[in-house]
């Protein structure tokens, strides 16, 4: 009951906090993007002759490939061959401890409340700090190595898990499923890998934490978790960059796959920077998530609070294919000035008896437009499957949009699936009710939205919760009135 | 005739039928031809007809060279759907409007044809073809203030043993402060195929009332197109109500343009389907201005290996403050090679509006099952009522008592046949 | 505490209040009553703040402040409180999450740090006691949900939190069996204090049964036609309010 009131005495700042960028000194793949530059990448990460094939297959795919055009953004169109498409800060050789990592950076995580020295660590949080292309640091992987829980950058899980990475990598979103995902395979340069080996639970939160710097760059981070039979990991994912008045790409990739009886929590916190006032810059955020329920009793669940970004794209989602799976997306979705955002969920019940649950809810504020796209497939053999969905809007004034993309197709007569969608708005009687009672109205109106969100924010771990109603108090302020 | 071998894609065996027709040298039907050509037909890519192998079914059914169709007389008596029901008349005899056949019983009504008027390049594909095959467009209208008392029945009457190509299209301008009552169906004399490609527009002025009917009993071999667009002005109240029971593919584009403040308008629909029958229903509503109320109520009662297919869009324009405008869809699946592909979509620019859509699919309420046969209620039996009450809430709030009536009794055969 | 001078205000030109006088000091309860549409609920959603209401003429002075310059919320935090007479649902948002936030709003006004949780709580739990009402009820979302009764009483434990130094009561006994009602007043009777004021607006005298007012006043057609002490509220549940009505035509 305390963090949202903590949160209001907290909102000081009217601007995007973490729009400041640093100079460190960087080695970057030249621009554009040919086979070259995929073998410059590979070569730069010493990578085996197996991932460099692999990539160049992905980037021989993409070629073909052209860029989706269904969903409800626009944007001008993006110069790929204006991207520099890998850049990583100067280190003459892998940071073996924290003393040798460019202390540039190191502030640059603490400016964003991430502290990679040990004394300082969140307790219960293990972190992997992706700058840029790279990871640059990993917390607690000897703790964690104890129990047998992988959890390290992409990079290094090429070389020291290789057997993992070949199996599972493409294993859930292969090459070929969108552009961007195409793209992603054939560039990405870090990311994280996780590993959760047979009946363990993991101890503390895992945590990603994505900062683009550069200008000119394109960030395309790769993650995979595999959660072997009967474990649990509860996986935290935050991103921030500066401002700058070009659009930059992200087109990352998160793969999950669950094993029987295993389970995943997944908990991102958006807010790439998303623009100015005017819309000019921001992230264009082309993200592919999903999650393959592979055995029975799996559970997937996505829990999401998109606030930055100048386009989302995102629709992290599961394939339940286990009987008796079960998949979940929960997600708040604010949009202010010239966002926009397209977002949603996909449910593909494969398996019998398999369970999925919706929860969506966005706020839209400004000239932007809030977009919720999702499916629902119970495929003819997912027999006795439940899905429900509630997809509810918020609008705060005229001159934004809230738009509704439900596709709900079944296929047999035994599942059952429930769809509701609602559009509101704040009411003048809820203002003036808090402000009777001398609360103003920046924090009626942050009061009331995170009240709209909070079966949202219920399922985030307690400190992505605070940071996440901020978050949304933000975003909106400026907005009424 | 044709084998599968030799059979062109389906857009040029239009194409060459125009030609071969006379309509060829009416410049605006050869200009909504030329438009078609440009556009294409839809394909499953396209977004409206993911689900509607529209061009796949239509290249079974459509037959080129049907040979001559009779225009014969037809009795009065067997034009009529419901026994005994005084109505007044628009006939099309296997799609080509019928003056003889046509009856006007109320003062107040017209009837009146008009050569075609310019297609639009941005319609449906269907409605240009439409526009490409019919010339003639056939218009209702009521005087102003006046209740016409007996409903207007449009009746497509096929008798072909072949294959009848149709396009017939019609609109209807209800007046200011009048009220009218239309009913739409098909009456198959014949065992031919038929391809029937509707085209109308009604206008309900300030104040009118509008309750329309459309009942969809084609042959199974049948393919239905009906684009409907209904225009509203202020104050103008009207439900529309679509019945689909039968036929091989039905798509229905309803498009409700809500034009003016303080509208009331009401959809209906139910689509109760069995073998291959695809049903599938697009519906617009489309909120212009402020204070206008609109509700719709789509069930579907799948059986078979039926497929069931609703889109239903809700649009409320950045002016159109203290709309209300609500949509639920709900589907029984009672076989299990039945499908329900749904869509409900709403898009929002204004803020103070009160919108929400529903929609639901699948079973029987197992409880209510279970508390009728508590109460000594055999399990068939207690099914078939729970499926009536289902199906006929959206006839519930029909005025006109004999359509109503009629409809319910074909709802509760159907669904005791179907047991 | 509060003086009202002449007040009159209108909602989209139609005039409503007609000249308000009322003088109110600390310590005092007063009530005003009147018939259905004589400007009662008008006179509360004007002092409290309510921007559909236009002030045309007059002026409220409340503790040596002009209250008609203040924002609403600047109202409540200078002690203005007001329990409504229909209190709005806000999903999502408990009344404990929402009165930490109101009780700090005020205290960071007034110069006092915030109340921790811990002090909150404490705080909580004694005017819990007060009005009567179950933690359980303020975990839910605000006023979700709630009965007339759980409403109300809702109102009079927000009002025991954040002890203001004027409350208006608006049609608070709307709604109640006889069991809240009491239940309602008694939390009110013991608000009551020295140093503070409350003004009770009411249709009927059962409410002022329990609280006992030591002004009456009489509102109609916007000016108060009629004061007096607890007798006149007798009076009028005895005669009606034709009886003003027509002793006004009288004269």
């Amino acid at each position: 009951m305390g963090k949202d009131n903590q949160i209001l005495v907290e909102i000081t700042s009217k601007e995007y906090e973490h729009g400041w960028a640093v100079d460190v000194d960087t080695d970057s793949a030249p621009i554009g993007l040919n086979e070259d530059t995929i073998r410059f990448i590979s070569k730069r990460k010493n990578e085996p002759e197996w991932l460099l094939e692999w990539r160049l297959g992905a980037f021989r795919t993409w070629s073909k490939m052209t860029e989706p055009k269904w969903a409800n953004v626009s944007h001008p169109p993006i110069h790929y061959q204006n991207i520099i498409y890998y850049s990583a800060p100067k280190q003459r050789v892998t940071p073996k401890s924290l003393e040798e990592i460019d202390p540039e950076m190191l502030k640059t995580f603490e400016r964003l409340g991430i502290s990679l020295t040990e004394q300082k660590r969140l307790t219960g949080v293990a972190v992997d700090a992706v700058f840029d292309s790279v990871s640059v640091a990993t917390t607690f992987k000897d703790k964690l190595g104890e129990l047998g829980i992988v959890f390290c950058s992409f990079s290094d899980a090429v070389k020291e898990h290789p057997d993992l990475i070949k199996k599972y990598l493409g294993s859930v979103v292969p090459v070929n499923d969108n552009y961007f995902a195409a793209l992603n395979a054939a560039v990405f340069s870090d990311g994280s890998f996780c590993y959760i080996p047979k009946g363990v639970r993991c101890p503390m939160e895992l945590s990603t934490y994505f900062r683009i710097n550069a200008a000119n760059t394109g960030q395309f981070e790769r993650t995979l978790i595999v959660a072997d039979e009967g474990s649990y990991v509860s996986y935290l994912e935050g991103c921030t960059a500066p401002m700058r008045d070009e659009n930059q790409l992200h087109a990352a990739v998160v793969e999950i796959y669950a094993m029987k009886d295993a389970e995943v929590k997944y908990s991102t916190v958006q807010n790439w920077y998303p623009g100015n006032k005017e819309g000019v810059g921001g992230i264009y955020n082309f993200v592919t998530k999903r999650g393959l329920c592979a055995g029975d009793h799996s559970k997937i669940s996505w829990t999401q609070v998109e606030t930055g970004s100048a386009i989302t794209w995102k629709y992290p989602s599961c394939i339940l294919k286990g009987d008796y799976s079960t998949g979940e997306f929960y997600s708040v979705a604010v949009t202010n000035n010239h966002q926009q955002a397209d977002t949603g969920s996909k449910m593909i019940h494969i398996g019998k008896n398999t369970r999925s649950r919706i929860v969506s809810k966005g706020i839209s504020a400004g000239k932007s437009q809030n977009s919720y796209r999702g499916q629902v497939q119970i495929l003819k053999r997912a027999t006795h499957s439940r899905n429900s969905s509630q997809c509810d809007s918020l609008l705060m004034g005229d001159t934004c949009g809230a738009h509704t993309f439900p596709y709900i197709d079944v296929e047999n007569s035994s599942s059952r699936v429930e769809h509701e969608a609602t559009t509101s708005k704040i009411g003048e009687d809820q203002i003036f009710y808090c402000l009777q009672r001398g609360i103003d109205e920046e924090a009626a109106v942050a009061l009331i939205v995170n009240g709209y969100a909070k079966e949202v924010l219920n399922q985030l771990p307690m400190e992505f919760a605070v940071e996440a109603q901020k978050l949304l108090a933000l975003t909106l302020e400026g907005s009424v009135g | 005739m044709n084998t599968a071998t030799d059979k062109k894609n389906l857009l040029d065996e239009f194409y060459s039928t125009f030609n071969a027709s006379g309509h060829q040298t009416n410049p605006a039907q050869r200009q909504a031809m030329e438009w078609l050509m440009t556009k294409g037909l839809p394909h499953l890519k396209s977004e409206e007809y993911r689900f509607t192998p529209i061009v796949r079914t239509l290249e079974k059914v459509f037959d080129p060279s049907p040979g001559a169709i009779i225009h014969k007389n037809v009795p009065d008596a067997d034009l009529s759907l419901i026994p005994r029901m005084p109505c007044n008349v628009i006939a099309f005899i296997n799609g080509v409007f019928s003056r003889t056949q046509s009856i006007i019983l109320d003062d107040g009504l017209h009837i009146n044809s008009s050569d075609s008027t310019l297609a639009n390049e941005d319609d449906d594909p269907f409605a240009l073809l439409n526009h490409a095959f019919t010339s003639e467009s056939i218009h209702i209208s009521t005087n102003e203030g006046i209740a016409i008392k007996h409903p207007v029945a449009i009746v497509y009457y096929f008798d072909t043993t072949t294959f009848a190509f149709s396009n017939p299209r019609w609109s209807c301008t209800v007046g200011r402060h009048s009220s009218l009552t239309l009913l739409e169906y098909e009456i198959n004399a014949g065992a031919g195929k038929h391809f029937n490609n509707k085209q109308t527009d009604i206008l309900v002025a300030e104040f009118g009332q509008l309750e329309y009917t459309v009942i969809q009993n084609g042959l199974l071999n049948t393919v239905q197109i009906n684009n409907t667009r209904v225009h509203l002005a202020s104050s103008a109240h009207t439900a529309c109500f679509t019945f689909s029971f039968d036929g091989q593919l039905v798509r229905n584009n309803l498009t409700l343009i809500l034009d003016g403040e303080k509208i009331d308008a009401h959809l209906y629909g139910l689509y109760m389907v069995t073998k291959n029958t695809l049903v599938d229903n697009h519906t617009v509503v489309d909120h212009r201005k402020p204070n206008s109320f609109s509700n719709q109520l789509y069930k579907g009662v799948m059986d078979g290996n039926s497929r069931g297919v609703f889109n239903g869009k809700i649009y409320v324009r950045s002016n159109a403050q203290k709309t209300n405008a609500f949509q639920s869809n709900r589907n029984i699946l009672l076989g299990d090679n039945t499908t329900v592909n749904t869509k409900p979509q709403l898009e929002i620019w204004a803020d103070d509006v009160k919108c929400s859509h529903g929609c639901t699919t699948g079973q029987l309420d197992e409880e209510a099952l279970f508390y009728l046969q508590s109460r000594g209620i055999g399990k068939d039996m207690a099914k078939g009522m729970l499926l009536t009450a289902f199906a006929t809430e959206t006839v519930a709030s029909m005025k006109h008592t004999v359509i109503k009536n009629f409809l319910e009794s074909i709802i509760s055969t159907r669904l005791q046949s179907s047991n | 505490m509060l003086d009202i001078t002449n007040l009159k205000a209108r909602i989209e030109n139609k005039q409503i209040l007609n000249g308000v006088n009322l003088r109110v000091n600390a310590g005092e309860v007063h009530a005003i009553m009147g018939p259905n549409g004589s400007g009662k609920s008008t006179l509360a959603s004007v002092l409290s703040g309510r921007e559909e209401f236009e002030v045309t003429d007059g002026s409220v002075d409340f503790m040596g402040k002009d209250l008609l310059e203040m924002s609403p919320e600047d109202r409540a935090r200078e002690g203005i409180f007001m329990a409504f007479q229909y209190p709005v649902e806000i999903p999502g948002v408990s009344t404990i999450n929402f009165m930490k936030t109101a009780l700090n709003k005020i205290r960071e006004h007034r110069g006092l740090p915030a109340m921790d949780a811990v002090a909150f709580l404490k705080v909580m739990k004694e005017k819990m006691k007060l009005v009567e009402i179950d933690q359980s009820l303020l975990n839910r979302s605000l006023n979700e949900g709630f009965s007339g009764g759980e409403k109300k009483r809702n109102e009079i434990f927000q009002m025991a939190m954040l002890e203001p130094k004027l409350a208006i009561l608006d049609e608070t006994d709307s709604g109640l069996d006889i069991d809240a009602l009491r239940i309602v007043a008694n939390g009110v009777n013991k608000l009551r204090r020295k140093d503070n004021a409350i003004i009770v607006v009411t249709h009927y005298q059962r409410l002022l049964e329990h609280i006992i007012p030591d002004f009456v006043h009489v509102l109609y057609q916007g000016k108060i036609v009629k004061s007096g002490t607890k007798d006149l509220a007798l009076e009028l549940e005895a005669k009606g309010y034709d009886w003003i009505k027509n002793e006004l035509a009288i004269a």
